[in-house]
């Protein structure tokens, strides 16, 4: 009986650490916090204060990863076929417009469009240093409406016990902060921003 | 024995009640009328979950400072829109930029707002909740609020199964009511089914309602739902692009949503700011194409009408024919409050 229970609670305890993939936000190889500056190679850095959005695994089950929320960048497990995976960045547009509320679609996660059905893909916001000078932006990057749809299926080369590996370099050194701090709406320049972010999956 | 027997039975009776299952809504769609495009397997309609959803439209708990409840513009006597003021206020005062549409037969709409940027009614409430010029508070705090009200944690378990009351709860309890909010029984109506009939200058305006508005004003729910121009003008006051916010093209800037005529006796002021409080302006307006401004839709241009003032009147005859009484009046939707 006693090494029955100690089977299971190994078990458990086995697919608990083991049996969850950790998503790694980096930035010139260094990871990502919140609320810290980071320098880049040209002297220019930057500061996120809230960085998240949407997955699909390949399960289909949607998750919100939340950098100021540990526990979200520990994806559920998923199986691999030949050390890939097949991952959707943001929403399609079946998801978009489901209507569903609960879970990683309750608007308390501040990701629901109230005026305009549909979720932010991906929230960034934070301050750009370009040569001295500070420039606070934010971005709400969503749209689910062909051509500017931000939503991307990408295959992703990833070892079993490996994290998923995000690199945020592409997406910040590309940042329109001069000429358009702020994006609120779906357009041609919210979909080139998450573009930009999806080709950090490595 | 008697005594003993009696008050198991009461409290068998008591037990009964309180796990007893919720008592189902059934949905009326009136003869004729197309089918509507709810999805009710999302929210399944209940008696229980019903009045919930009317104690949430009248509390003013939704909004940050609880002094501005849903039923503060849209009121019930006035087709749920808010009368007398072109585009309505929420907390602080803080004034919107759309007049608030009245809300009814709302099962058959496709989308929501006046731009049509909402698809799903379930999730409509965030905006109005969440709106800084309404009631401009947040999710998170509503919950809170809610919670903390003993009643609505009873309530919400016994509609939801759960005192954990989340966003989607409250959200599609607001949408069991105004989902309910149903009106077929204006003379129009009564008149369509022969119980009825109209007087001449009545019969005189529907035929120049059939000729006239019916294209986009389309029965039996007065309304297309597609997005138009009807000539009124850029209110440069507001700058609102209308649809084009929504799609991000140019072609749909300044479109609105066609609303239903329905019960529009009692929902001025009319067009989507609100401009016209009178239904006589409104047909003036149309009346005299002179007056139409950039951009229009085609279909009144082509027709090139011009209606002289008694076939004015005699539309407005017919319009009347729309207003609902035991709609606007129905104890069923007016005021209640699960809260003591």
């Amino acid at each position: 009986m006693f090494k029955f229970r100690f089977f299971t609670v190994s078990l458990l305890a086995f697919f608990f650490v083991f049996g969850q993939v950790k998503v790694e936000l980096s930035i010139h190889g260094v990871p990502v916090n919140l609320n810290q500056w980071y320098a880049q190679p040209n002297g220019d850095s930057v500061y996120v204060t809230e960085f998240k959005f949407y997955l699909v695994l390949p399960t289909d089950s949607l998750v919100l990863v939340d950098v100021s929320e540990q526990e979200s960048l520990q994806l559920p497990y998923f199986s691999l076929e030949d050390e890939t995976v097949l991952l959707r960045i943001g929403m399609d547009s079946v998801m978009n417009t489901s209507g569903r509320l609960d879970g990683p679609y309750d608007p308390l996660f501040g990701m629901y469009w109230a005026w305009n059905t549909g979720y932010t893909q991906l929230k960034c916001k934070g301050i750009l240093q370009l040569a001295g000078k500070h420039h606070p932006f934010e971005y709400h990057l969503g749209g689910y409406r062909s051509p500017h749809a931000t939503s991307v299926q990408k295959r992703i080369h990833w070892k079993e016990g490996q994290p998923l590996s995000i690199q945020l370099e592409r997406f910040l050194s590309n940042l329109p902060v001069r000429t358009q701090p702020k994006i609120m709406l779906p357009g041609a320049l919210a979909h080139q921003l998450f573009k930009n972010f999806t080709e950090g999956f490595q | 024995m008697k005594t003993v027997f009696f008050i198991m039975l009461s409290l068998g009776l008591c037990a009964v009640a309180l796990v007893a299952p919720n008592q189902e809504l059934d949905f009326f769609v009136p003869q004729g009328w197309p089918k509507p495009r709810y999805n009710f397997e999302s929210n399944p309609l209940s008696q229980e979950g019903f009045e919930l959803g009317r104690s949430l439209f009248y509390d003013p708990i939704l909004s940050k400072d609880s002094t501005v409840s849903c039923s503060s513009c849209h009121l019930q006597f006035t087709a749920f829109a808010h009368v007398d003021h072109p585009t309505s206020h929420g907390v602080d005062s803080r004034v919107g930029k759309r007049n608030a549409p009245g809300l009814m037969n709302l099962a058959w709409a496709p989308y929501f707002h006046w731009d049509g940027g909402v698809l799903s009614l379930n999730g409509q409430a965030v905006n109005p909740i969440t709106h800084p010029d309404e009631m401009g508070s947040d999710l998170a705090t509503v919950l809170v609020k809610l919670k903390r009200e003993k009643e609505y944690a009873a309530v919400f378990k016994k509609v939801f199964g759960t005192e954990d009351i989340k966003t989607q709860h409250v959200l599609k309890a607001l949408a069991q009511f105004t989902v309910s909010l149903v009106s077929y029984n204006s003379k129009y109506d009564r008149m369509t089914r022969k119980e009825v009939k109209f007087s001449e200058q009545e019969k005189k305006g529907y035929a120049l309602f059939l000729k006239h508005c019916n294209q986009c004003h389309k029965e039996p729910l007065f309304t297309n739902y597609e997005f138009k121009s009807n000539g009124i003008g850029v209110n440069t006051a507001l700058v609102d692009s209308g649809r084009a916010n929504i799609t991000g093209k140019a072609k749909d800037a300044f479109l609105f949503r066609v609303p239903t005529l329905r019960n529009l006796e009692y929902s001025f002021p009319y067009m989507h700011d609100g401009r016209f409080s009178k239904l006589k302006e409104v047909m003036e307006h149309y009346a005299h194409p002179a007056n139409w401004a950039f951009p229009i839709s085609t279909e009144p241009v082509k027709k090139k009408y011009m209606l002289n003032l008694a076939q004015q009147k005699d539309i407005i005859a017919f319009l009347k024919t729309l207003t609902d009484k035991g709609f606007l009046f129905s104890p069923q939707f007016g005021y209640s409050s699960i809260r003591e």
